[in-house]
């Protein structure tokens, strides 16, 4: 598993230079990941994300265009397409897979695709687990709404509820777009920390919806 | 013989032996099927007796000889205790798992002492459920090979989505003992989406819901120009029309020992009320009511059961089906409005019951149009074509259950969430907890509980050779790889040090490598009835094929002959027919190679009839090509 690379953007862009493909010897461009003699495909090298499935780094993207890139990608790399080639050719196909599912799996989840961004420029959203929040402010607004979901025993407070913290959600998103575009990682980075707790609340107000009484569809 | 493979100009020829032809197999818990497909048009291989389900039931009779299917289940009135049934059930399960599995089960156990996979006694043979799985797989096996005229050894086999990695093992395991090489598990939901989405042209979200003889799953897949991609799946792996068979057979039992008082039941008692209550339930799909006749204990009891108990009778299992579906709609993040349709899948599915409950969850309709026995099977040949043969299709699937290791406090440490998309590669570092501890114990769990005695546990090893440090300053990194059959691999690496172990995850009830190599050999060695027959088998499917192109050759060139000769060929005809309706292999041979002898001249005489006709009128070089062509 090729673990994240802030160095190496190698494949796709700013690489150059060759190594000897593995089953025959030729010397394969870098930038290619089949060997251009006898065809077999090359170990995947220390990518991103965004360069595996062929994506521009930019906060925003569609889900369609992202979509559209990994099943391409996965149409070329998964496994199943060398099912009848060499065990080696097979472990390779997996890693370029596995490497393509994890990418499309990051950036498709609007909160993974900020923390994944910031890592790449070596940001650690502070705010994890065991760590104290840095904002009082936004402190504050977290305990209000998680005493609000606790508190709210219909369906119609839930929905309302669930509805705000939603909204916040989204304007979390809309707000990352524009300071990743301006490259000011440092408020990328207090956004994307409002919008992990956010997205807690959000997943905690569904739970608690889904256990309110006459809440089941049939 | 190839003398007599004569193709006309632009006639297609017959699959070569060589050709790479693999099947798909639908290895079900009551019946099992092999299809193949074709320009991507599977077509499920029947039968000597023309049906297309073998059922999943063998019988070893005390003179060492294997009924598998129908004829082994004739056998389960009779004579019980040489039959075996729904073993899919025990596949992968230790003996806690089995004891944990409600009522009464059909099967008499082995006692166990030191952990591993069950054993089932049957007859006088004491049997894994691997090496039980593995009879019906060769059985299919032989039956693709009689249909094809060739051997026949990479298949695609279908499990059930929501089975454990142990489970999926099991049925790898009993793939290569029956001589078939897997060229990928697919789950069972994704290959019946495959073989209904491409018939149907089907896009959009759609829900699978497949409920077999032994287990539950459900899927939703979005399906578009020819990408399945599975969002979520869940199930029950030990949920299915036998449970239904159960509560019925249970009903009777308690009537009986109203009527007639308790009686001691044995295992085949048992086995034949499950018959009686199979026989009820699938008559209740179309009637009211109904009477049977329990023949249990040397004594007999009548019995009356309609819709309406019997919908008592399995109401809540059929409402646990429901619960899941809805549970996986949300991991999937979806609402019924946003399912386009529901095709459902499996034996289970014609319980009405079932059908209205479906129906009233998801506001639609659900889809029966490809026969729910089949569409598995048909699935399952399909992607065995598009691996072999090159294909646009694309099926992504997930991981049904999460994986993890355990942590302080028996408490699991997820390193891979259920519904990821496969393959995946996950790390996950941890450190030491004592100043100096050179070991640290791993165990690999699945499931989705947070104690670790709660969840599956699939294996566990030591990593060794850590260097003296504090506590908390090793840096053990674990990585889970899931491939694309689903199964899993675990290694460990010290990143000071950059030790590293790999291991492949056995499971815990799974078979160890010597279990798996001695009955590869009991395969080669000891089995000589399944050698036997299995050699039988060929040679009977290469004497059809000698008697099949000279018959072909006789309506094609019997003016080459006369009567004598034509006689002479008829009679060594009628001598392979003969032998091939026997069991006597020698006898297959023998007369198989007389209608070879017989036919030499014959042969010949059609070669130069053919180059006669390629001389006429053709130029030199279209000659030439020709002969190239023919002689690569």
């Amino acid at each position: 598993m090729a673990t994240i690379d802030n160095t190496s953007r190698s494949q796709g862009t700013g690489a150059s230079g060759s190594r000897p493909c593995w089953s025959c010897n030729e010397e394969v461009n870098l930038r290619s990941p089949f060997c251009h003699l006898c065809g077999v495909i090359q170990p995947p090298l220390p990518s991103d994300h965004f360069v595996r499935l062929g994506l521009p780094r930019n906060y925003d993207l569609s889900d369609d265009n992202l979509e559209r890139q990994y099943f391409g990608f996965q149409r070329t790399y998964h496994p199943d397409r060398f099912a009848q080639k060499p065990p080696r050719e097979q472990a390779i196909s997996m890693e370029y897979a596995a490497n393509i599912n994890d990418a499309y799996n990051t950036l498709r989840n609007p909160l993974l695709r900020a923390e994944y961004m910031l890592r790449l420029q070596g940001i650690e959203v502070a705010g994890g687990d065991g760590d104290t929040v840095a904002d009082p402010e936004l402190l504050m607004e977290v305990m209000e709404l998680n005493e609000l979901i606790v508190g709210a025993n219909t369906i119609d407070q839930m929905t309302s509820l669930r509805e705000r913290i939603n909204a916040e959600v989204a304007a979390s998103e809309i707000a990352l777009g524009v300071v990743f575009a301006e490259n000011d990682f440092d408020r990328a980075a207090n956004v994307a920390l409002r919008l992990r707790y956010m997205t807690r609340l959000s997943e905690q107000a569904q739970q608690s919806a889904g256990s309110l009484p006459g809440n089941r569809k049939n | 013989m190839q003398l007599l493979d004569i193709h006309e100009p632009g006639e297609t020829p017959r699959p070569h032996e060589n050709e790479l032809v693999a099947v798909g197999i639908d290895l079900g818990t009551t019946n099992s099927l092999v299809a193949i497909s074709s320009q991507n048009r599977p077509e499920v291989v029947r039968g000597e007796d023309g049906e297309t389900l073998l059922p999943s039931v063998v019988a070893y009779l005390g003179d060492g000889r294997m009924l598998i299917g129908t004829e082994a289940r004739a056998k389960l009135a009779a004579d019980p205790e040489v039959v075996v049934s729904s073993v899919k059930r025990l596949m992968g399960r230790g003996p806690e798992d089995v004891k944990s599995l409600a009522g009464h089960l059909p099967f008499e156990l082995e006692p166990i002492h030191d952990g591993g996979m069950v054993r089932v006694k049957v007859g006088h043979r004491t049997l894994t459920p691997v090496e039980i799985s593995s009879h019906i797989l060769a059985a299919l096996k032989a039956r693709a090979e009689q249909a094809l005229g060739h051997n026949v050894d990479q298949a695609v086999v279908t499990v059930p989505a929501y089975f454990d990695d142990a489970a999926r093992t099991a049925t790898k395991d009993a793939a290569r003992l029956a001589g078939l090489q897997v060229l990928r598990l697919v789950n069972e939901p994704t290959a019946a989406a495959l073989a209904y989405g491409l018939d149907n042209a089907a896009e959009g979200l759609y829900a699978i819901y497949d409920l077999g003889g032994g287990t539950f799953d459900i899927s939703i897949l979005k399906m578009q120009k020819g990408v399945f991609q599975v969002l979520a799946t869940g199930g029950d792996a030990t949920l299915g029309g036998d449970d239904f068979d159960h509560a019925i057979a249970e009903h009777f039992l308690a009537e009986r020992a109203q009527k007639i008082g308790q009686t001691s039941l044995s295992i085949g008692d048992v086995k034949r009320a499950l018959v009686t209550a199979q026989l009820a339930k699938e008559s209740l799909s179309s009637q009211k009511k109904g009477n049977w006749v329990l023949d249990v204990g040397g004594q007999q009891s009548r019995h009356t059961l309609n819709v309406k108990v019997f919908e008592d009778l399995v109401g809540d299992l059929v409402e646990r089906t429901i619960q899941v579906c809805a549970n996986v709609l949300d991991d999937a993040k979806v609402s019924p409005a946003d399912i386009k349709g529901v095709v459902l899948v499996g034996g289970s599915t014609r319980v009405p019951l079932v059908r209205r409950q479906v129906q009233k969850l998801f506001g639609k309709e659900p889809l029966a149009n490809i026969d729910p026995d089949q569409v598995v099977a048909l699935g399952a040949a399909l992607q065995a074509e598009a691996l072999t043969r090159g294909s646009d299709i694309l099926l992504l699937d997930v991981t049904p259950l999460s994986l993890g290791i355990e942590t302080m406090g028996s408490m699991v440490e997820k390193v891979i969430q259920r519904n990821t998309s496969i393959p995946v590669s996950k790390a996950q570092e941890f450190t030491t907890y004592q100043d100096g501890q050179s070991a640290m114990a791993v165990h690999v769990v699945q499931g989705e509980r947070e104690m670790v005695e709660s969840n599956r546990s699939l294996a566990r090893f030591e990593f060794r050779g850590i260097p003296p440090m504090v506590a908390g300053a090793a840096r053990i990194r674990v990585t889970f790889t899931v491939d694309a059959d689903g199964l899993l691999t675990v290694s460990a690496r010290e990143d000071t040090t950059g030790i590293e172990q790999v291991v492949e995850v056995k499971p815990s009830y799974g078979l160890t490598d010597d279990e798996m190599t001695n009955m590869l050999r009991d395969a080669m060695t000891h089995g000589r009835e399944d050698m036997t027959w299995r050699l039988l088998t060929e040679s009977k499917v290469e004497a059809e094929r000698v008697a099949g192109a000279v018959r072909a050759a006789l309506v094609a060139d019997s003016d080459l002959l006369n009567e004598g000769e034509i006689y002479a060929l008829n009679t060594a005809l009628d001598a392979v027919a003969k032998a091939i309706e026997g069991d006597d292999r020698e006898e297959v041979e023998k007369t198989s190679h007389e209608l070879d002898d017989v036919s030499q001249d014959f042969a010949a005489r059609r070669m130069d009839r053919g180059i006669e006709t390629a001389l006429k009128g053709a130029d030199v070089t279209a000659l030439e090509a020709r002969i190239s062509d023919d002689n690569p």
